[in-house]
């Protein structure tokens, strides 16, 4: 099945079309243009070079944010990182107008609450604030988000930056405007402090109090959302957009299909992926991460970090869910330095890998998500499929 | 390190022999004889594991995050690694190599799931996402002989 829709391209538009996004295409397939979907509970992705003009495989979706009650005291802001990998909305403070001040969550002696977010490669600080958040045409009332960067809480504590390599608390450190988590939990689980005195020390915030992911918190659609992306050539794509649909089988647009759902770790969100007859039990699905990430020594690595295979190498690997659901994905991975050089403009590449960091980890980053649509569903919450949390694609 | 016995080598260099509870931390580069203060810092359990050409430091924090300690037979510690849902202090963990996690360049495609650094002296890699960390750094040069980096997990 796989081969015949790697042989016949328009075929993938034609299947996704009919069965709701439920059928598996090949990664390193030809050239096919998925419409985007539509509906109230939909938002168009974009993937481009992104406000720092750095960013490869990058997808983006524009977010309003509004005082809460208020439609009309509002800050539109475009270039927010769709992230399966994190919960939650966080967005820089200085892609929002100055004078633009949403309402600070605060402790019960008042002190505002600050969160200190971890990822991978470095910290980013600032207070915790409450908004009403719309997306596409889905709205969700007093969700508790992230100011980064605010000039009110200019440096994070030592407690904060020593868990970083930096602090990305500007759009050009953060390579985007914000991030919208829609992984496959609400709340964030991260540091949170008071900084009474200009002191800061960490507090266990309530459930309530933390950042939020905000498709949980819309009236309809909320059990989770699909990712939308057509597929691309193999010399990669210049601009690219698609589609954040929210809700899975709960309207016209968003059911499951024939889509297999792969279970995760309640806990880690993890599942496990088998590759060169090893399984890695550690494996994710991101949205986030701009490029397929796997341990292969065989494949060299070039200066920019990426592998730079003498070839275009045809690899597979396969996903196995905490039910136990499994099956094989393909993949190529390209020389990278010949992907920049011979396409310089190129933002989005079904075949870009890199070396993971982790021994037991496999990660399937946005590159596995071009020519495919990938569902993921929050933890507890109920869809036609089972409860979440999972992946299903 | 009088737990380390040459003969043991004949199970393989990493192969685990006893499990001991020791009060010891130390970060990268430093001493096991000199920072058993940072344990405290830690506030988490310890497990000390002895193998062949090296023992094993074992915190586990009450957040749920595995921090491993890797002393070479000279006392002094040549990786650390962390697993868990809550990233560690970097800062203790990485003890004096710090600064050079502080000051490394950024990568030309920034990545918030992944970051390496690949220096002489000093090798990190951090992966992961939110509720799911995962990390290792050690310095090449303090690699005990007989220590592979795959032993380093």
């Amino acid at each position: 099945m796989r081969r015949l829709i790697a042989l016949f391209p328009v075929a993938v538009v034609f299947m996704l079309a009919a069965c709701g996004g439920g059928g598996s295409s090949d990664l390193g397939g030809g050239s096919t243009t998925t419409p985007p979907a539509s509906g109230s509970n939909t938002a168009p992705l974009t993937i481009d070079a992104g406000p720092s003009q750095e960013s490869v495989n990058t997808a983006f979706v524009t977010v309003t944010v509004c005082q809460p009650g208020s439609t009309t005291n509002c800050q539109t802001v475009d270039h927010i990182e769709v992230d399966t990998g994190s919960y939650g909305l966080r967005i820089i403070a200085s892609a929002m107008s100055s004078s633009f001040a949403l309402p600070p969550e605060t402790d019960g002696s008042g002190n505002t609450i600050v969160e200190c977010t971890v990822f991978a490669d470095g910290v980013s600080w600032g207070p915790v604030a409450t908004a009403d958040i719309t997306i596409g045409g889905e709205s969700a009332s007093s969700v508790p988000i992230q100011i980064i960067g605010s000039s009110s809480f200019a440096t994070p504590p030592t407690d904060c930056s020593s868990r970083g390599s930096v602090v990305e608390d500007t759009v050009g450190e953060f390579g985007a405007n914000g991030i919208l988590g829609v992984g496959a939990f609400v709340q964030d689980d991260g540091f949170y402090y008071t900084c009474p005195q200009e002191s800061c020390a960490q507090i266990e915030p309530t459930l309530a109090e933390e950042v939020a992911n905000p498709v949980a918190g819309f009236a309809t659609d909320n059990n989770g959302v699909i990712v939308e992306l057509p597929s691309v050539t193999a010399a990669g794509s210049a601009t690219l957009t698609g589609s954040l649909v929210f809700g899975i089988g709960t309207q016209s647009n968003n059911s499951l299909g024939t889509a297999t759902i792969y279970t995760l770790d309640p806990d880690t969100g993890n599942l496990s992926i088998t590759f060169n007859n090893s399984a890695f039990s550690s494996s994710f699905i991101d949205s986030g991460s701009n490029a397929n990430y796997f341990v292969d020594s065989a494949i060299p690595t070039c200066t920019s970090g990426f592998f730079c295979p003498t070839s275009t190498l045809s690899l597979s690997a396969t996903i196995t869910g905490i039910n136990d659901a499994s099956n094989a994905f393909t993949f190529s991975v390209a020389n990278a330095d010949s992907l920049f050089d011979n396409n310089p403009s190129g933002v989005a590449f079904n075949n870009l890998a890199a070396p993971e960091s982790d021994s037991d980890t496999f990660d399937f980053g946005l590159p596995f998500f071009l020519g495919r649509f990938v569902y993921t569903a929050i933890a507890d919450e109920s869809t036609p499929g089972g409860n979440g949390p999972y992946v299903a694609f | 390190m009088k737990f380390i016995r040459s003969r043991r080598w004949a199970f393989g260099a990493a192969l685990l022999i006893q499990v001991l509870w020791v009060p010891a931390f130390a970060g990268l580069g430093g001493n096991l004889d000199s920072v058993e203060a940072d344990q405290l810092k830690m506030k988490g359990t310890l497990r000390t594991t002895v193998a062949a050409a090296f023992t094993v430091h074992e915190i586990q924090t009450p957040a749920g995050t595995l921090v491993r300690e890797y002393v070479a037979p000279t006392g002094k510690v040549f990786a650390v690694v962390w697993r868990g849902p809550k990233m560690p202090d970097l800062r203790q963990t990485l003890g004096t190599y710090f600064q050079q996690f502080t000051d490394a360049p950024r990568p030309l495609h920034p990545n918030h799931a992944h970051f390496a650094i690949t220096q002489p002296n000093f090798v990190l890699q951090s992966s992961g996402h939110m509720r799911a960390y995962s990390g290792r750094a050690y310095d090449p040069l303090l690699l005990p002989q007989g220590v592979a980096v795959t032993d380093i997990k």
